[in-house]
């Protein structure tokens, strides 16, 4: 399916070799780190051993459990600046070799005819989260139903440079997530389903099949941000849910053999890595653990968490793996040259939003924040596109975040102005 | 200077400024090699001067202003280079120091330098010149005379067909000749079919988009067409207006320049509409006889404007269905005179005005030139 009239870019997309490498089954770490949230509570104290086949911590607010990847000692907690979440306690735990659990992987149940509540129950009871938004796959199915969806989509649909984790799931684990799209079509009751995947035919080799398991596969074609353009207009059309493929694998999991969710599919990947691979990753593993494993070799200017275009930037190694970071890539980020923009308005043409970022971007630099909003920087998405194609290698995505967060800040002062009087 | 990237997108596109610069001198390039082939060496001479003059002014400006230097900005040489392609090959070597001087210092660095500057360089070096030196600029070589190198030359020199024209006569050339460019006129700037292929490189490599030459072209051939001067036939008359005067190099090189004309598309076809027609009226009503460069210039200081109004059509036009002056009128109350000043919006007439607190500007991304 191509998804037609579409502004935006075409990056080009450097999946392989990591899509065709399979996927990597990482082993357990030597230790690993479980962010403290605050709605969590703690299910071990400090100095008490933990196990995979046990929650660690309790959902306060939905009831959900979450369970640790290793079997290990609960040795100490410290403190890590984790992206979008801020400053975080976090619990570090040391595998301990001698106890090993092994799961029974037969199936306790088939995926017809189980209850909405059972798959909630389920689902809230092994802690499946899914990785486009990091939510839990049981609130998420609770408000789909409440919205009254009628699609459920399994989003495959890696439209960034480098990115192909959910794809290599499609590919390699294919029939375990019809089976967790299948539970899911039967917990809202809907009619339609299907599985989409992004595909550039001219950089992959490898041909989806046309269905798996009776489930159509739909091969979207399109300018990056197709996963934007694709989510606006199938909601337009009926609503839909979309699920990531990895969330869908530990759905079937969880709620047909009741395996707790301990790993997070990712794309290793970048210019310095020498072997790039897709690696199912124990979730709490530090990155540098996860880089060493696809051997570095050349010293990486920046390593990026989540996405190319959209993630963020760390630099600290023991930053712990997520159930939402589907990527982390090392990469080799250096200009040879910085200028002043040209004018050349590429970026107006890229902007999937029909808005003018050679302007906001002037307006912001300014401080011409009132003139920005007349501009429609709120519909600005932050996809990313005006940076990429900007000649002159302009960050106007920190120009628009910055003058939304100008934007925000005045409009809590007038909020707050207008409490008092 | 080196940067590194500390925000997304951590990947980019293989576009660059150098690389830019570098496809309008590869455009340019077959334009230059036609002007040899007519007029000599002398030719690649006027060239040379007036692109490395306007090249090394552009250096020793970013000095002044910047104090550093980027070597790599080519624009200087790529308006120096544009600037040749319209002046006849006979003319003395100060001439075209003279236009670079004016080009660089007086219309390009004052306002900011490059990507800053309201006005097209080219465009206002080859008006400068028009008017100071009008006799030099508008009588050209036959093709095919031997020209000396010398700065000062004596050689028989007549108008172009452009001049005949705007004395209602018809040019004494056949159209393979004229479409060919064997007829006096800018060096660079008359064979049309070389400047088309230019057109469709620079299309294919992305660097120019269509919208304003083929609009403007086809202004000023339909006006051509409609109010002909060559009265045998309309078509024949709007076949000379296009190939003469050196318009169709204008339109592709000079009136398509990215930095000063409009950014959308819609304010583009506009701006293009608008520039045929002002073309069209100083090569009939005007003093010389060309006079699509002072046509740029003054469609040049609207281009912001027709953008933001297309904008504001574009993003407004829902609350003024089926009323058009309405829209022209708020628009006229919505929109501040000035972008980038300091200035704040023009007060709206039906909201109440909330004083805004000033923000902190700690956090504001890291400004260009710095490391």
């Amino acid at each position: 399916m191509i998804i037609g009239n579409q502004r935006g870019i075409m990056p080009i997309q450097y999946k392989e070799p990591a899509f065709s490498s399979g996927i990597y089954k990482m082993e357990d770490p030597e230790y690993l780190y479980i962010p403290l949230l605050p709605a969590a509570k703690p299910l071990f104290e400090q100095g008490f051993n933990v196990f995979k086949e046990q929650p660690f911590l309790e959902d306060g607010t939905n009831g959900g459990f979450f369970y640790p990847a290793i079997n290990g000692f609960f040795k100490e907690k410290t403190f890590f600046n984790i992206p979008f979440l801020g400053n975080i306690e976090c619990a570090r735990i040391t595998k301990i070799d001698s106890i090993i659990t092994e799961f029974d992987e037969s199936e306790k149940r088939g995926v017809d005819g189980i209850r909405y509540e059972k798959i909630l129950e389920l689902a809230r009871k092994f802690g499946v989260i899914c990785e486009l938004d990091g939510r839990p796959v049981a609130d998420k199915l609770e408000e789909a139903k409440a919205r009254g969806v009628t699609r459920v989509i399994a989003d495959a649909i890696e439209d960034e440079p480098y990115q192909s984790a959910g794809m290599a799931v499609i590919r390699y684990h294919g029939k375990e997530v019809a089976k967790g799209l299948q539970i899911a079509e039967a917990a809202l009751d809907t009619k339609e389903k299907s599985i989409c995947v992004f595909v550039r035919d001219m950089e992959l080799s490898y041909q989806f099949p046309a269905e798996i398991e009776g489930i159509p596969v739909e091969r979207i074609k399109g300018k990056y941000p197709v996963r934007y353009t694709m989510q606006a207009k199938a909601d337009v059309q009926q609503p839909t849910l979309f699920l990531g493929a990895g969330a869908l694998y530990h759905l079937y999991r969880a709620v047909c053999l009741e395996i707790p969710h301990h790993t997070a599919f990712i794309t290793v990947s970048g210019n310095c890595l020498k072997t790039p691979r897709n690696m199912e990753v124990p979730i709490g593993t530090p990155i540098g653990t996860v880089l060493d494993i696809c051997k570095i070799k050349h010293k990486p200017d920046t390593v990026v968490v989540g996405g190319t275009m959209n993630g963020v930037s760390v630099v600290n190694s023991e930053l712990p793996v997520g159930p939402a970071t589907r990527g982390i890539y090392a990469l080799r980020t250096r200009l040879k040259t910085h200028f002043e923009c040209m004018g050349c308005a590429k970026c107006i043409d890229a902007c999937p939003s029909h808005l003018m970022p050679y302007y906001l971007y002037r307006l912001s630099k300014a401080g011409e924040y009132g003139q920005c909003r007349e501009y429609r920087i709120d519909s600005c998405i932050e996809c990313g596109a005006c940076s990429y194609v900007c000649p002159s290698r302009i960050d106007l995505v920190s120009y628009m975040k910055d003058a939304k967060k100008h934007l925000e800040q005045e409009k809590t002062g007038e909020e707050a102005v207008s409490h008092e009087s | 200077m080196r940067a590194k990237f500390t925000s997304a997108p951590f990947v980019r596109g293989k576009n660059s400024v150098p690389w830019m610069m570098t496809s309008m001198l590869i455009a340019l390039a077959p334009l230059i090699a036609m002007a040899v082939y007519y007029y000599g060496l002398r030719a690649l001479m006027v060239t040379v001067i007036s692109g490395f003059s306007c090249y090394l002014l552009d250096m020793v400006c970013m000095l002044l202003v910047n104090r550093r230097v980027e070597p790599l900005d080519l624009s200087g040489l790529v308006t120096g280079i544009t600037m040749a392609m319209l002046m006849p090959a006979s003319i003395p070597y100060y001439i075209p120091v003279i236009g670079a001087f004016v080009a660089i210092v007086v219309a390009k660095w004052p306002f900011g330098g490059f990507g800053k500057n309201p006005f097209n360089p080219a465009a206002v070096g080859i008006a400068f010149l028009s008017i100071t030196y009008s006799k030099l600029m508008f009588y050209y070589p036959i093709p095919f005379t031997k020209l000396g190198l010398e700065s000062e030359i004596s050689t028989t020199l007549v108008q172009s067909t452009a001049a005949v024209l705007k004395l209602e006569g018809i040019p004494n050339f056949g159209k393979m000749e004229m479409i060919l460019g064997k007829f006096p006129g800018p060096m660079g700037a008359t064979n049309i079919l070389v400047v088309a292929t230019c057109l469709l490189l620079l299309l294919a490599l992305g660097y120019v988009s269509w919208h304003i030459p083929v609009t403007m072209l086809a202004t000023m051939g339909a006006y051509a067409y409609l109010f002909p001067r060559v009265m045998s036939s309309r078509i024949g008359s709007a076949f000379y207006e296009l190939v003469s005067g050196g318009i169709v190099f204008v339109a592709v090189f000079i009136a398509g320049d990215c930095v000063t004309a409009p950014k959308t598309k819609p304010a583009k076809i506009i701006y293009a509409i608008l520039v045929g027609l002002v073309t069209m009226w100083f090569s009939r009503y005007g003093a010389f006889e060309a006079g699509a460069c002072f046509a740029v210039i003054i469609l040049n200081s609207v281009s912001s404007f027709l953008d933001r109004a297309c904008a504001y059509l574009y993003y407004h036009h829902t609350q003024f269905k089926g009323h058009p002056l309405a829209l022209v009128k708020a628009y006229a109350n919505q929109v501040p005179l000035r972008m980038g000043t300091g200035r704040s919006a023009q007060k709206k007439p039906d909201s109440s005005e909330k004083q805004t607190k000033q923000v902190d500007e700690t956090t504001k991304p890291k400004q260009e030139g710095q490391n």
